[in-house]
């Protein structure tokens, strides 16, 4: 079994890396690289003069860690793109593009498949986004000569545990869809709209902090450096990093996500017809 | 080996596309499954290899129930269903190179394999290059390569000449000739052109509409014909069996060696064609093979 998935995992590999959502995905990150590297070399000394009146007591903050915190806001954002290119199609585009009747018909177990598939579209997601964190800690090290280095390995830690989440998450609502099209609008509409919206609605209604939601738990990201959560209004902020409790709860959250909705991928896929 | 279909039925949603079918093949050879567009013969494989499920009914394999011992059983299968498509970044090579890996197949013996089966199919020349840029024909070389991957015992192949140049079909048709020359393989395939299913089959199983309507052995000793002309006479020749297409048409299931003769006495300035697909003619085909 793991010679098969290792030969599954290097053929899913192979192809991913040399398609064109890749390169496009690295235009993107390089391009976000770039401009937070810009602002990183032009404001250094003045990031937090330009924040808004609300957020003034941000300025008591070390700039140092005010700029890790931006890069890690815009970071969360980019796992997003990248995911729903490589995996939005992982399973529809078997059907659409008739890869199934290959793919499906050989001597091995579709959960290895799936498996496979998956770790192969993680890698290419991590891979993607090296680039940017190579820039930011060029970037930061270069500015400040120093790194906040403890806060830099949870939010990268965070980072990985989200793309897992979201890679899942995406193979869950690739796996029901036959076509790669509905499958790349239902994940962004997903994300950018079901999950903000009840975010939304929730905190809005009821006061409630719905910390469940992927797009909420992905702001620990950020949150480890200064404990804004930007996905919420509340003038209720700390400047000190995000605690353990709040890792450990996005962590689970993460976890959670990743086990569900792989289940929920394998279970659609081990019936899924190729027609 | 042995693939028994039991009491098979595949639907979808309130349409059956196939059964109730009971259908046992035990004897090595080719065995062409033939019918029009429709009639199920791509069902019936993509049951058979697990593409679909059956809506009832099970498959053994040498005995073996298949949705319980599906990766051993494709183990020993060569498949190609439907026009074959592969990942358009990786190279023929590299395809083949994974399923020989899935097939137990490493080092040496692998770039062996490779070898061997791209020569067989000619897909030589082009292995090296991105899947993405091959031509529908360059593809289904390289499917039918796929399955030929390994030597295996059981080999499904759909529509196969399909998508290929006439050159290549008669290529195809010959690679398949070959690989049945020594009888040490189930070979199923489909078809909808009678004359290939003549010219390769050991055994031809003629489906419509979801049900087998003829299960015959292919006697190579006669062959089919269509006249066209007057046919006053046809009914006073003897040794042939014929169905009456219309008042200036019939299907003709005669002796190869009878045929210069036929040709001499009874279809004077009839035209006599090679047989063309269409539902009459199966039909009539249905009927000369019961005779």
């Amino acid at each position: 079994m793991q010679t098969n998935f290792f030969n599954i995992y290097l053929h899913y590999f192979k192809n991913y890396y040399r398609s064109k959502s890749f390169y496009l995905i690295l235009i993107i990150v390089a391009l976000a690289s770039f401009l937070m590297s810009y602002l990183t070399f032009k404001y250094s000394n003045r990031v937090s003069e330009m924040l808004p009146s609300r957020l003034i007591s941000l300025s008591r903050v070390n700039s140092e860690l005010l700029m890790m915190y931006l890069w890690a806001y815009i970071m969360s954002g980019l796992p997003v793109f990248a995911s729903v290119f490589f995996s939005s199609p992982a399973i529809s585009s078997e059907i659409e593009m008739r890869t199934g009747y290959f793919i499906f018909s050989q001597p091995v177990d579709r959960t290895v498949l799936v498996l496979a598939k998956y770790f192969a579209a993680v890698t290419v997601t991590i891979i993607s986004l090296l680039v940017y964190l190579f820039s930011e800690v060029f970037s930061i090290i270069f500015v400040y000569g120093f790194i906040e280095s403890d806060q830099l390995f949870w939010s990268t830690a965070m980072l990985i545990l989200f793309i897992l989440a979201l890679t899942a998450f995406t193979f869950l609502l690739s796996s029901i869809f036959n076509k790669n099209l509905y499958a790349y609008i239902t994940s962004f509409v997903v994300y950018f709209v079901i999950f903000y919206a009840v975010n939304l609605i929730l905190y809005l209604l009821y006061d409630y902090n719905a910390f469940f939601l992927l797009n909420n738990a992905a702001t620990i990201m950020e949150r480890v450096y200064i404990n804004i959560n930007p996905t919420i209004f509340t003038n209720n902020f700390s400047l000190n990093p995000a605690g353990l409790n709040d890792i450990v709860l996005s962590s689970v959250v993460f976890i959670i996500y990743t086990i569900v909705c792989l289940v929920g991928a394998i279970v659609i896929v081990e019936n899924k017809e190729v027609q | 080996m042995e693939i028994k279909f039991e009491n098979i039925v595949k639907n979808y949603g309130k349409f059956r596309a196939l059964g109730p079918l009971n259908l046992t093949i035990s004897q090595n050879g080719i065995i062409t499954i033939l019918g029009p567009n429709g009639a199920g013969k791509t069902t019936l494989l993509k049951v058979l290899v697990g593409l679909a499920k059956p809506s009832e009914g099970k498959i053994y394999v040498n005995g073996k129930d298949f949705q319980n011992s599906r990766k051993e059983i494709l183990q020993k299968m060569g498949i190609l269903v439907e026009q074959p498509e592969f990942y358009p970044y990786l190279t023929g090579r590299e395809i083949l190179e994974f399923t020989g890996k899935l097939k137990g197949l490493w080092g040496e013996d692998l770039k062996k394999e490779i070898q061997r089966v791209s020569e067989i199919t000619g897909s030589v020349d082009f292995l090296d290059k991105k899947v993405g840029k091959y031509s529908r024909g360059m593809k289904q070389r390289l499917g039918i390569s796929v399955a030929l991957v390994n030597d295996p015992p059981i080999m499904i192949l759909d529509e196969p000449t399909f998508g290929i140049d006439p050159l290549g079909s008669l290529e195809i048709r010959e690679v398949l000739k070959n690989l049945n020359k020594n009888k040490e393989k189930i070979i199923l395939f489909t078809t909808h052109i009678i004359e290939e299913a003549s010219y390769l089959s050991d055994r031809i199983i003629i489906l419509e509409s979801g049900l087998i309507r003829s299960d015959t052995l292919n006697d190579s000793d006669y062959v089919l014909i269509k006249v066209t002309g007057n046919l006053t006479n046809l009914e006073n020749y003897r040794g042939i069996t014929f169905k009456k297409l219309s008042e200036d048409q019939a299907l003709i299931r005669i002796k190869r060696n009878d045929l210069p003769h036929f040709n001499r006495e009874i279809t004077h300035n009839n035209e006599i064609m090679f047989i063309e697909r269409s539902s009459q003619v199966e039909e009539a085909i249905r009927e000369l093979s019961n005779h």
